[in-house]
């Protein structure tokens, strides 16, 4: 059904948007920016900060954009004197009570406050009374700091808690000067930490990011979140090559402009004092850190030696990319395809917002790859073990005929330490790659930090593995993906680039299981 | 193309001994008035024997940096990492922690400046809001034997005395130092 479009004019630009669309998100769609508090794409619009004020023509008042829907025939103004005036002298009420809290601010640098001031505001303030001062450092909950005197009362978090987590956690008491949010319970709802991101001001600010490190320092990268099966679409923020914090991006079909706290703490699992930095073989019951070469080729000679009676354990953590490297390694080793994947560890209930009972974010993915068969039934005959990531054998001494076990993975636990080959791979973070989240939704991530030195993604490990095997050795992880791409109906038709920001869906998972 | 001649000599610089004396003269003059002039305001010499003889400093110049404290001994510092961006030459280190002072909020855990690779620019001093770090302390030659001794940290800016007589480079912040108000 072909949609109704209205023609409008912005700017004296001819512009053609869906019937119903705002006149602020017109706008931005012809490349216009109206500066904003209180709109949100995902939330409702009360026009409170009366920011985005435009010039209608045939209408006496400015009107606010974020709630007049377009007209045909429209010819709206952003840039006349009029507008301009309105929005410094909006701008500057705005700014009457508000702090120059600037230096110990967090916000500053990514400020709806300071940027707009910078564009539109550039006045010399009419204001000589004392301000209203607010209670400052309000610990209001696990994740969160709230400055009341910083806040200027577009009531985004109110309406995030009354319309998208229905906990209804934060309100707004008293009038004029003294009004002021409050948090009239504790925060501590799971998608809490949204509110310091759409808090437009330093009012509402993160816990763990608090004095890290200064925004503008960060360098950002695209990636997804690899803490459940939604897969939200999110950037890493990272400064000296570490990852300081995580925030959603906007995915219309995924996760909107949200994501949860829990998923938001995944960036610490990349330098924790598990994490496995360093190949290690096991010599006389001990473990010895070797070089990478070294482990490599002891793991080729014992996946030579074992070829057909390896038993694989894959892992719904890893990439689409490494789990086609890995089927495609034991293929050539002639080898039974990798058992089937295992329960995720901790459940979530699947939740009405993002998250799922799932904590893997590839299981849809891996799962093309995997076979049925428990890894626990196949150890029985098996005389090698390939365990990628789970801890699938912490208790070795049950299968006596094992003559050795390589372990693939990221962090340490009990598989690992009774390991004769322990390799280190690539986290999330640290390589490119794709996810196919439960919608069936392949979404790809970036490389945001460097690895270890010497670590490698699974699939760079496999596939130089399986030239031993007569294969061809793979260069990048889009090769891979071709290569996915041709032989699965899965991911046909897509590529690695064409995946862009917010991934593709192939067409037969686009209906069944869409949520 | 303009030709100048030139001047003809006249019989006395012909004669070339009365010029030589005359140059030897003023040779000489400088001579004696450095040897017991020195301490003269007479004197023209223009090596100092530094660092016996310590070099008068212009009122204006930036010298080692120090931090400001508050009348209760904290640093004035905020950790707001304005100079930190400021500095060209990427000298300063901060670490910032919250104060237990909720009016304060924020302040710093560590703060080091690396002299040797400071370029006294006083990027710093301007960028700073809350007038924390300057460059007026008395230390002006900079010396050491270790790398470390170069990397100056929070407790040894904030131990850093200021120069008397040190003019701030603003009117205002001038008249203020008089007043005792900073």
């Amino acid at each position: 059904m072909a949609q109704e479009t209205v023609k409008i004019t912005i700017n004296g630009k001819e512009v053609v948007a869906p019937k119903g669309t705002l006149i602020i998100e017109a706008a931005a769609q012809a490349g216009v920016e109206i500066p904003h508090y209180c709109y949100h794409p995902h939330l409702s619009r009360p026009a409170v900060c009366r920011m985005c004020l435009v010039d209608v023509e045939g209408q006496r008042k400015l009107q606010p954009s974020c709630s007049t829907p377009v007209q045909p025939g429209q010819v709206i103004r952003t840039d006349s004197p009029k507008v301009q005036e309105a929005v410094r002298e909006v701008l500057e009420f705005t700014l009457i009570n508000h702090p120059l809290d600037c230096p110990v601010c967090d916000q500053a640098g990514e400020c709806g406050l300071q940027n707009n001031y910078q564009d539109y505001g550039l006045y010399n303030t009419k204001f000589t009374l004392p301000k209203v001062h607010k209670a400052k450092v309000q610990k209001i909950g696990p994740t969160l700091t709230l400055d009341a005197e910083r806040c200027i009362l577009c009531s985004r978090c109110v309406r995030f808690t009354d319309e998208i987590t229905k906990t209804h956690e934060m309100g707004i008491m008293q009038r004029g000067d003294h009004a002021e949010i409050q948090a009239v319970k504790e925060v501590n709802n799971p998608y809490s930490t949204n509110l310091a991101d759409i808090c437009p001001v330093g009012a509402l600010t993160q816990n763990d990011f608090r004095f890290k490190v200064r925004v503008w320092y960060l360098k950002h990268q695209q990636s997804i979140c690899p803490g459940c099966a939604r897969g939200c679409n999110i950037v890493v923020d990272h400064y000296r090559g570490e990852a300081q914090r995580m925030r959603p991006r906007n995915n219309n079909a995924v996760n909107q402009s949200w994501m949860c706290d829990d998923g938001r703490l995944l960036y610490k699992a990349i330098r924790n004092e598990d994490r496995l930095n360093a190949p290690m073989l096991r010599k006389d019951g001990k473990r010895v850190a070797v070089t990478p070469s070294v482990a490599f080729s002891e793991a080729l000679r014992l996946l030579e030696k074992h070829a057909k009676h390896t038993a694989t354990q894959g892992s719904a953590s890893v990439s689409n990319e490494d789990a086609f490297a890995l089927a495609r390694l034991l293929k050539m080793m002639q080898a039974p395809v990798a058992s089937s994947l295992r329960e995720s560890p901790v459940g979530w209930e699947d939740d009405a917002l993002l998250r799922r009972a799932d904590r893997t974010p590839n299981r849809n993915g891996v799962s093309a790859f995997s076979g049925t068969e428990e890894f626990a039934v196949r150890l029985k005959t098996a005389t090698l073990a390939l365990v990628i990531q789970e801890d699938a054998l912490p208790e070795r001494s049950l299968y006596p005929q094992l003559a050795g076990v390589i372990y693939v993975g990221t962090h340490d636990c009990p598989t690992a330490r009774s390991a004769d080959v322990v390799l280190p791979m690539a986290m999330w973070a640290e390589y490119e790659g794709s996810f196919t989240n439960f919608q069936g939704r392949v979404q790809r991530f970036l490389s945001v930090v460097s690895a270890p030195e010497g670590v490698v993604p699974l699939w760079q490990l496999a596939s130089r593995w399986s030239e031993a095997f007569g294969g061809k050795r793979y260069a990048s992880a889009a090769e891979v993906f071709r290569a996915m791409a041709t032989e699965h109906p899965l991911f046909a038709k897509m590529t690695f680039d064409g995946l862009g920001e917010i991934g593709l869906c192939a067409p037969s998972a686009d209906q069944s299981k869409e949520a | 193309m303009i030709v100048v001649p030139r001047p003809a000599y006249s019989l006395r610089e012909k004669v070339y001994f009365w010029e030589i004396a005359k140059g030897l003269l003023v040779t000489f003059g400088h001579l004696v008035r450095n040897l017991w002039g020195a301490a003269s305001r007479s004197r023209t010499i223009q090596t100092w024997e530094y660092p016996e003889e310590p070099r008068p400093y212009p009122q204006r110049v930036r010298l080692l940096h120090r931090l400001v404290k508050r009348p209760d001994g904290t640093p004035k510092c905020v950790a707001c990492y304005m100079c930190a961006t400021a500095c060209p030459a990427v000298a300063i280190e901060i670490i910032a922690e919250p104060s237990p002072d909720d009016a304060i909020e924020k302040r710093p855990i560590s703060f080091v400046i690396d002299e040797l690779r400071c370029v006294m620019c006083g990027f710093c001093v301007e960028a700073c809001p809350k007038d924390a770090i300057r460059m007026d302390s008395e230390v002006g030659d900079l010396m050491g034997t270790r790398r470390e001794d170069f990397l100056f940290t929070l407790d040894r800016l904030l131990e850093m005395k200021p120069r008397a007589g040190a003019y701030l480079g603003d009117r205002e912040l001038e008249a203020k130092r008089k007043a005792g108000l900073i």
